[in-house]
């Protein structure tokens, strides 16, 4: 079946031409809906990437708070080390309100491991008023 | 095209304007039910919207889009372990004819419907590639390309269904056909 035949042949022209003229029923608001439902389809996406966003970053908060917690447990001389080292670097670099905290954290007598465990939940919690307060904004650049 | 692929809303409600018919038609031809058209055309246009971002431009958009529409509406039927019902019956008469009537006086408007009844008869598959080919003016390899098929077999089912429209249609349309029949 060529092509050309469609043109030419007066069958075929024929009926090129009435299948043309038939007109397909289509309900009227469908294009509505169907601009509704990519409406709703948009808004689901994007609650559902808040949210994996979310419980991803509080899954990792929990992990490494856990995993500080056990290598501070199991190498406790090497986790006070490290731990005085950053203290010392963050005061070292003039940030002087954050290393004051710090060393005052370091100067409790709590234990190393419970301080190295709070800090990835303030950095978690930094995360989370940073993201409610600009999320927005920096999920669209 | 670019503000579709931008996410355009405007530009997406005239490009579902310009297809939705389209779109039903496909899923009609393919013999889904009444209450499931709706559901698989949205699906298509959902579909569709989702892949804008990927469609390069190798083939027309309307091809694009046919392509969508016919493997929906085919996995629809699969998943409703449906087969693709068979048509109505071909050897029934065209409704519509009128023995008083000479064909010469019949209306254009009556001959395009007793030309879409008989359309309708035909098998589906059939009558698929008659509408891509004289209705959308598909050729062969994109009829090939949207419904998956070689183009030998599309080949086939165009010239069994024009043999088989010509049988259904001399009756109604018989002088005409017989009079003006071309010569191969």
């Amino acid at each position: 079946m060529s092509e050309s035949r469609r043109d030419d042949n007066p069958f075929d022209v024929m009926l090129a031409g009435a299948v043309k003229k038939h007109r397909e029923p289509v309900p009227p608001d469908f294009t509505a809906r169907v601009l509704q439902q990519i409406e709703r389809a948009d808004e689901k996406r994007l609650l559902s990437r808040v949210v994996r966003q979310e419980r991803i970053a509080l899954a990792a908060c929990v992990a490494v708070a856990m995993g500080v917690v056990v290598v501070a447990g199991a190498f406790p001389g090497a986790a006070g080390w490290l731990f005085q080292h950053a203290v010392g670097a963050v005061t070292q670099q003039g940030t002087s309100a954050v290393g004051a905290v710090l060393q005052k954290a370091a100067t409790l007598d709590l234990g190393s491991g419970f301080w190295l465990a709070l800090i990835p939940v303030g950095v978690f919690a930094l995360y989370a008023t940073l993201d409610a307060a600009f999320g927005d904004r920096l999920s669209t650049i | 095209m670019d503000r579709l692929r931008r996410g355009d809303q405007d530009a997406f409600a005239e490009f579902i304007d310009s297809y939705k018919e389209t779109v039903f038609l496909c899923c009609r031809r393919l013999g889904l039910r009444e209450d499931e058209v709706e559901d698989v055309a949205s699906e298509t246009f959902m579909a569709a919207y989702k892949g804008l971002q990927r469609y390069r431009g190798r083939a027309e958009l309307s091809t694009w889009l046919w392509s969508i529409a016919y493997r929906r509406a085919v996995s629809f039927l699969r998943k409703n372990r449906r087969q693709m019902p068979l048509a109505a019956d071909i050897k029934a008469p065209i409704a519509g004819r009128r023995e008083d009537e000479p064909a010469a006086v019949l209306q254009d408007r009556e001959q395009h419907e007793l030309v879409w009844q008989a359309v309708e008869r035909l098998p589906r598959l059939w009558s698929m590639a008659v509408v891509l080919f004289y209705r959308e003016d598909k050729g062969v390899a994109e009829i090939a390309r949207i419904m998956n098929a070689k183009e030998n077999t599309v080949k086939t089912y165009l010239f069994r269904a024009r043999d088989r429209l010509k049988e259904m249609l001399a009756l109604p349309l018989g002088e005409w056909t017989d009079e003006r029949e071309p010569t191969r």
